[in-house]
């Protein structure tokens, strides 16, 4: 058992939520209501003294406008000690300018022109994971379809060998789902030794895959070093393997407990990609966290210099000041407003390629499944953590030539 | 006409802009808003309007500008 830190002198006892992010009651089961819920009637920024002590940032709007400050609140681990990794991952713990230098260099491959050229092998991916569960009327989702389906495009966009992929899927696995900091540094540490004998391998023989274009880029006209190498790479992996396959995820366990809304997708596929998007809205997964730089008072609050903050995206699009009536799902909605993709100078590099994928392979699926249930009853488990997902997603459909298996 | 101004040290590359509206906005290479300063075709007014507004970051204004001379009224 961990016992939990004091509350800090500074924080004021009104403002004291207890939320454990990794094992609280709150992330095992339908997380995006609960968490939205317990946000509800939190101040908007509290303090938990879960997880060794943070605070939490729980409105939509203060959150947009802290992400947009880094000066004040930053991703440099120098402020957030806490969230120190070795060496630190790139671009996205360290703040402008070096950030912005950083982001150039894969920028272009992740804007919406350069991931287009993806589309055509992205699909022939989605077609096969879904042909090969569809004559069998039913599947385990997470496992079978969702965490194959990113990690598979990872190691074709990185040009790294297939045969890796379900090594892969367990050092990531292993990362995600610690809850204790020795874990989560031991997981990342195995991942490094991977990802540094594929630097290695490109440093020497580069080509024109992601891993090649992030190792080769410059700073101030210099080469990267080689910790800025591991950690830009280490980012680019970690990004892209766990979060869609969370994601997807969820939306699918949506779908498949809410026939009405699939229908309208199955009806009318050309609306994938606007449904997509507030099917996004109700379903984040990945946090980020930031560091205070200074002692300051902000928004009635008073923080100390290496205060750490934890911001939820997850449940941004939740928050009933950003969105009307948030918990209704709507495919008519005019504006699906949400933050999954965070806000500010460090918004997801990866948010075209993602949403990309998601609605190449739900057209799909819905080209090939006309209706088809969750195999489950009552509420999926759940876990929390850095990056929220269902544990596991049992799926039956009416399998072709085989009108008994109906669900 | 409207004018579209974009705050260039807010974008942050969502895209949703060119996403909503493809006539009317354009990205830079970089996938960012590269349409500052542009003038809106009358025709695509309300294409615009909903671009700026799908923004996240709030990085797009659009601004009434009178018409050039010999525009019409």
């Amino acid at each position: 058992m961990n016992t939990k830190p004091a509350i800090p002198a500074h924080v004021s006892p009104e403002r004291v939520v207890d939320f454990d992010r990794f094992q609280g009651p709150e992330v095992q089961r339908c997380p995006h209501r609960q968490v939205s819920e317990l946000f509800a009637r939190s101040p908007g920024l509290f303090y938990t003294p879960g997880d060794r002590g943070h605070w939490v940032v729980a409105s939509a709007a203060l959150a947009r406008d802290m992400l947009r400050q880094p000066e004040k609140f930053s991703s440099d681990p120098v402020h957030n000690v806490a969230n120190r990794r070795n060496p630190p991952t790139l671009p996205n713990q360290c703040d402008p300018p070096l950030h912005t230098e950083l982001r150039r260099i894969i920028n272009p491959f992740f804007a919406p022109n350069g991931v287009q050229r993806l589309e055509e092998q992205i699909r022939a991916m989605a077609c096969g994971l879904i042909d090969g569960v569809l004559a069998r009327g039913q599947c385990e989702f997470v496992g079978e379809i969702a965490q194959r389906f990113p990690v598979e495009l990872f190691l074709r966009m990185a040009d790294a060998p297939l045969d890796d992929r379900e090594l892969l899927i367990a050092k990531v696995d292993r990362f995600t789902r610690a809850s204790q900091v020795q874990d989560r540094l031991a997981a990342l540490e195995e991942l490094a030794d991977y990802l540094k004998s594929l630097i290695a391998l490109r440093e020497t023989s580069p080509g024109d895959d992601l891993v090649s274009l992030a190792i080769h880029g410059k700073v101030q006209g210099q080469p990267l070093s080689s910790d800025q190498k591991l950690g830009m790479v280490t980012l680019l992996f970690l990004g892209g393997l766990d979060t869609v396959a969370a994601m997807l995820s969820f939306i699918i366990a949506y779908l498949g407990q809410h026939p009405e809304h699939y229908s309208q997708l199955v009806t009318e596929p050309g609306r994938i990609g606007d449904a997509l998007e507030e099917l996004m809205r109700v379903h984040g997964v990945a946090g980020t966290e930031r560091g205070v730089t200074a002692d300051m008072r902000y928004e009635g609050v008073d923080f100390k210099a290496g205060d750490r903050l934890l911001f939820m995206p997850h449940v941004y699009g939740l928050d009933p000041d950003l969105v009307e009536d948030p918990m209704r799902v709507d495919f008519d909605r005019p504006l699906s407003s949400h933050l999954v993709f965070g806000s500010g100078p460090h918004r997801c590099v990866g948010s075209h390629l993602a949403r990309l994928e998601m609605r190449v392979f739900l057209e799909e699926w819905v080209r090939r499944i006309p209706s088809f249930a969750v195999n489950h009853e009552g509420d999926l488990p759940t876990r929390g953590g850095l990056v929220w997902s269902p544990i596991q997603v049992p799926l039956v459909w009416p399998s072709p030539g085989d009108p008994r298996s109906a669900p | 006409m409207i004018r579209i101004t974009v705050d260039r040290s807010v974008c942050a590359g969502h895209a949703l802009c060119a996403a909503r509206a493809p006539e009317v906005y354009r990205l830079d290479d970089e996938g960012f808003c590269n349409s500052d300063g542009e003038l809106v075709a009358p025709r695509l007014e309300a294409q615009a309007r909903l671009g700026a507004r799908h923004c996240p970051e709030s990085a797009i204004l659009l601004v009434d500008e009178p018409s050039p001379p010999g525009a019409g009224a």
